[in-house]
């Protein structure tokens, strides 16, 4: 957690801040900015794990708002990638096949590592990929 | 003739960088390919084309020639850079680039596969009159007594040496008749385990020998020459630490009739490309003890002192274009010291990877540095510990060792500890002023010091 603050110290500003990061959390929210006359204050939140979705409220299933969240889908092999139809904005699954990794006569499934929104298209059909590159940038949803 | 378009690189580090520089100049397409350990290599940021073709344990990467091959064919490659190390002197894995169509920058997968048996590429030189130790022409035999019988001959002390390898490896010094067949039982298993041929040979062994070594050019129209000859005898544990060009106090003529007797020798075996023919040298003979089918290193002390550019004219080669000049055009101006700088602790050489704070690079006029280095770079545990090579150009021994010594104290590595503090001792030492250095004589200290 990175944080910026004015001079004033606050005997309440270590609690005010643990509220205020927890809330941050439950809302998904990655950057909190407050300004006033003579004081701006700026909480930023780094991802505690990229794999790791934050939590979000029981019902709503809504994705997150920062993109510093996003995850990403990577290839499992060297070789040519092959689409299974996904585009932006299309919702997938953990483990839902987005797309396939060609090598030689194989055709490797590429999978999605967690729910979320397919927010980017890194690759296009018929291009070479790298071992481990990104193919896809997805924003976690979280249900429960 | 071969049309080269496209040169994937398959290598790291600071030679990847220079065979981008290369390619560059004549105006080639690049394809870079890393590990995932290597992400932040330099040369990354240069190519046309950067891919990751596996995981950081190089056999799954940069030793797995069918990842490279594979890399090759996704990005339209047409030639393989080997650099040196790797894959580099693998007759398979040449021999695997031919059978793709693609072109290896380098020589044919049958002459790699000649002198990267130590057994016939012995034979191949003593046939064409390149001179070698009293040694045994053929794999010991099975049979104790006719083992026994060629060392004899021969004479002790020797050493017995895999024929598939290189690098200490399945090496054994046997002092008297009495150790021989241990000494041979024991270099054989290791050789097996090592290189996958577990075929040993003799040789004379030589207490005191330098190291001096000639690099060569071949085309493919039967054109060779000797570009100049290094001495490489400050070595720790056959790993080399400073070089120098021309080898100090040995005749210029004996230099030369060796260097014209590499560049016919390499003529006649059809080599192309650049290669090292390498000797021991001790009570003024030399002695062949194998050839590097490759780039080597140090090559870049041999182009400051004959002004030829190793890599550009390899990849002309590849080309299928003849050489540009003649033996009678090359030069050897001055004196070229190399220093490589190893993350590695100065004192007992253990590899220290880390992450470079900040560097500041040498200067100056006779200065080239060639590196991947920078502020921030993580050197992976994976590979090599060179991090930088350190190179100079004076106008003779002298003008360039002080030349290195500013250099040295100029260079600023912050971050992990380098062995260029030891090299600064080591140009002050008496030994190597005198040019006396032997290959010995490094490691014969540090027993000396720990005993």
């Amino acid at each position: 957690m990175r944080q910026q603050k004015d001079e004033t110290e606050d005997p309440i500003a270590g609690d005010f801040l643990e509220s205020l990061v927890a809330a941050m959390r439950r809302h998904g929210a990655g950057v909190f900015e407050f300004e006033n006359e003579d004081t701006f204050l700026s909480v930023v939140l780094e991802a505690e794990s990229p794999d790791i979705p934050l939590d979000t409220s029981p019902d709503t299933g809504n994705a997150h708002p920062e993109a510093e969240f996003d995850v990403f889908v990577k290839s499992p092999e060297l070789g040519l990638f092959a689409s299974a139809g996904k585009s932006i904005g299309d919702s997938v699954m953990r483990n839902d096949v987005v797309g396939f990794v060609c090598v030689g006569p194989l055709r490797l499934a590429i999978r999605a590592p967690t729910d979320g929104l397919i927010t980017e298209e890194l690759v296009r059909d018929g291009t070479p990929i790298g071992y481990q590159e990104a193919v896809f940038r997805i924003r976690p949803v979280i249900t429960s | 003739m071969p049309d080269i378009r496209t040169v994937l690189i398959a290598n790291r580090g600071e030679i990847a960088l220079r065979i981008v520089r290369a390619c560059k100049l004549l105006g080639l397409r690049t394809v870079g390919v890393y590990s995932e350990a290597d992400a932040g290599l330099a040369h990354l940021r240069l190519v046309d084309h950067a891919i990751c073709i596996g995981p950081a344990a190089a056999t799954h990467s940069y030793l797995d020639g069918e990842r490279i091959l594979r890399a090759a064919t996704l990005t339209g490659a047409d030639a393989i850079h080997p650099g040196y190390g790797f894959l580099s002197e693998n007759p398979d894995f040449a021999k695997a680039v031919e059978r793709a169509g693609l072109i290896l920058i380098g020589p044919a997968s049958s002459v790699m596969r000649l002198m990267g048996d130590k057994i016939s590429a012995r034979r191949a030189m003593k046939a064409n009159g390149v001179p070698c130790l009293p040694g045994s022409d053929a794999a010991l035999p099975l049979d104790p007594d006719e083992i026994r019988t060629i060392c004899d001959a021969i004479g002790y002390p020797l050493i017995v040496k895999a024929a598939g390898g290189g690098g200490g490896r399945g090496m054994r010094v046997v002092m008297k008749a009495e150790e021989l067949l241990d000494a041979v039982e024991s270099a054989r298993k290791e050789s097996g385990l090592a290189f996958g041929n577990a075929d040993v040979y003799v040789e004379r062994f030589l207490r005191e020998p330098r190291h001096v070594e000639i690099q060569i050019l071949a085309d493919a129209h039967g054109n060779a020459v000797w570009l100049g000859a290094r001495d490489c005898s400050v070595q720790r544990r056959h790993q080399k630490l400073i070089e120098e060009a021309p080898p100090p106090g040995i005749p210029e003529y004996r230099i030369s009739d060796l260097g014209l007797a590499c560049a016919d020798a390499a003529a006649r075996i059809g080599y192309t490309g650049a290669g090292t023919f390498e000797f021991l040298y001790e009570d003024g003979n030399f002695n062949f003890i194998e050839m590097n089918t490759r780039l080597q290193v140090e090559h870049p002390v041999t182009e400051m002192t004959s002004g030829v550019d190793i890599v550009r004219e390899q990849i002309m080669i590849a080309t299928g274009a003849p050489l540009s000049f003649t033996q009678a055009d090359v030069r050897t101006n001055g004196h070229a010291l190399e220093c490589r700088i190893n993350a590695e602790d100065p004192e007992n050489f253990a590899p220290a990877p880390g992450t470079i704070k900040k560097w500041r690079a040498p200067g100056g006029p006779g200065v080239r540095v060639d590196t991947h280095i920078y502020d921030g770079y993580a050197i992976p545990p994976h590979y090599d510990s060179l991090i930088a090579k350190l190179i100079v150009h004076g106008s003779d021994r002298n003008d360039a060792i002080r030349r290195m010594s500013t250099a040295l104290e100029e260079l600023q590595i912050d971050g992990v500890p380098t062995t260029a503090s030891r090299q600064v001792r080591l140009l002050n030492d008496p030994d190597f002023r005198a040019g006396i250095f032997t290959v010995h004589t490094l490691d014969r200290r540090r027993t000396g010091e720990q005993s």
